[in-house]
């Protein structure tokens, strides 16, 4: 079970900011729930940035974004 | 579904094109080195409808409107017209009040303040220095857990008032038309002297709105989020769209002869470079808080954020009471009552920043 961020409904840079205390803290898979395309982008290039697997897929209005485990 | 300007390239080339279409617009009768300015344009249309009543800064500029039918358009056609509200809208209306205080007391909005800087306005570079410190000053609240809420999915209707209300004011342009030397034209009034006098034709103003409008939603454009993400995240795809905008917007001026280095007689400017410093310092940190400059939450409002709405009408009824008050700047200085008003906004934004801690607060 990974952890999981519900940034729904946040105005920036508050979702961003939320994974990013999340990427420093989980080693583990991680799990982002944003409502905004601005926000899947943003989370989307951290991800990439810190070596992550990204994963997104939409349901309805939330927008989940799957982070894979900390690369070493 | 992937976004061309929501990638490097994509956002420089839509900063630049933002910058560019500002200064066709100057070329085309806006006031000098205010192409666009969601500060003085809200201002001249807040004076439009009679919400305050300084003669030379009356006009329904076609663009503010434009500007946020035009990312509503955007966000229609790719389904991020997404209505929301309840984070905070009360607080979001002060912030927006408050913001067009500082910025009118500067005289522009991030986006002028970038276009007194392209077009040699060196005035400008103090501003621009205070927006940073305001900007870095809220990005270490927002890092201290400062949080205005989030907001709750909404009904179409909240998302679409905002829209609706500047399609109705454009309406009210067209029905109303400028008549040449009177300085009212059925409930509109008009300039016929001043800044509010200086406009483009209403096409090219809205065709030029229009089109920001669209850029601006996809690429995500916001002058204050540009110097925040790049403080908190070393994240630099918002400022690359600055960037885009600002050399843009320099080298338009200097092909088209607009670009007039100096610090003393730059259009609709003053010298005191305190007062330049602190209004945008003010707009920084105030928008900082609010998640975007002035342009970005005509934007967002376009989206269906009701709250970005709300701070929009914050700003317009900030920017009539600047006038009705004298707490606007003029080309002379500071206007009889802009330091103490400068003052209380301070005090007001950094109040909102040490006490807006939303309760309960997703725990670290």
């Amino acid at each position: 079970m990974s952890l999981v961020i519900d940034a729904q409904g946040y105005s920036c840079p508050q979702p961003l900011m939320m994974t990013m205390e999340a990427l420093a803290r989980e080693k583990g898979p991680l799990t982002v729930l944003v409502d905004g395309e601005n926000a899947r982008e943003s989370v989307e290039r951290a991800a990439k940035k810190s070596g992550r697997s990204f994963r997104a897929t939409t349901e309805g209005r939330v927008i989940r974004l799957e982070l894979g485990p900390a690369v070493k | 579904m992937k976004n061309f300007f929501a990638k490097p390239l994509g956002v420089v080339l839509a900063g630049g094109l933002i910058g560019l279409v500002a200064v066709l617009l100057q070329k085309s009768g806006n006031p000098a080195n205010m192409g666009l300015c969601v500060a003085c344009f809200g201002r001249d249309v807040s004076g439009s409808l009679g919400l305050h009543r300084a003669e030379v800064v009356q006009y329904l500029r076609p663009e503010f409107m434009a500007l946020v039918l035009g990312a509503f358009l955007a966000a229609a056609l790719t389904g991020e017209f997404k209505p929301r509200t309840g984070s905070s809208p009360a607080l979001r209306f002060f912030l927006g009040f408050v913001v067009a205080v500082g910025a009118l007391i500067f005289l522009g909005c991030p986006w002028r303040a970038f276009l007194r800087l392209a077009g040699g306005d060196l005035n400008a570079l103090v501003g621009i220095i205070g927006l940073v410190a305001g900007i870095a000053a809220g990005s270490l609240f927002i890092k201290g857990r400062f949080s205005l809420g989030a907001s709750r999915p909404a009904g179409a209707l909240q998302g679409l008032v905002l829209p609706l209300f500047m399609a109705g004011l454009l309406v009210l342009r067209l029905v109303y038309p400028q008549v040449e030397g009177e300085p009212k034209s059925g409930l509109l009034f008009y300039s016929v002297s001043g800044p509010g006098s200086q406009h483009a034709a209403v096409w090219a103003s809205l065709a030029g709105g229009l089109i920001v409008g669209l850029l601006g939603q996809r690429s995500r454009f916001c002058s204050v989020g540009a110097v925040r993400d790049f403080i908190l995240f070393r994240q630099n795809l918002l400022l690359l769209g600055v960037l885009g905008f600002i050399a843009f917007s320099f080298l338009g001026n200097l092909a088209l002869g607009q670009f007039h280095p100096g610090f003393s007689g730059q259009p609709i400017a003053h010298t005191n470079s305190v007062w330049n410093f602190l209004g945008l310092l003010i707009v920084g940190l105030g928008s900082t808080l609010a998640g975007g400059c002035p342009g970005r939450q005509l934007f967002l409002a376009g989206e269906g954020d009701g709250d970005a709405a709300v701070f929009v009408m914050g700003l317009l009824a900030g920017l009539a009471m600047a006038h009705n008050f004298g707490l606007a700047s003029s080309g002379a200085g500071l206007g009889p009552m802009g330091a103490v008003g400068g003052i209380v906004c301070l005090v007001v934004v950094l109040a909102v920043g040490f006490l807006g801690k939303e309760k309960g607060a997703a725990a670290a």
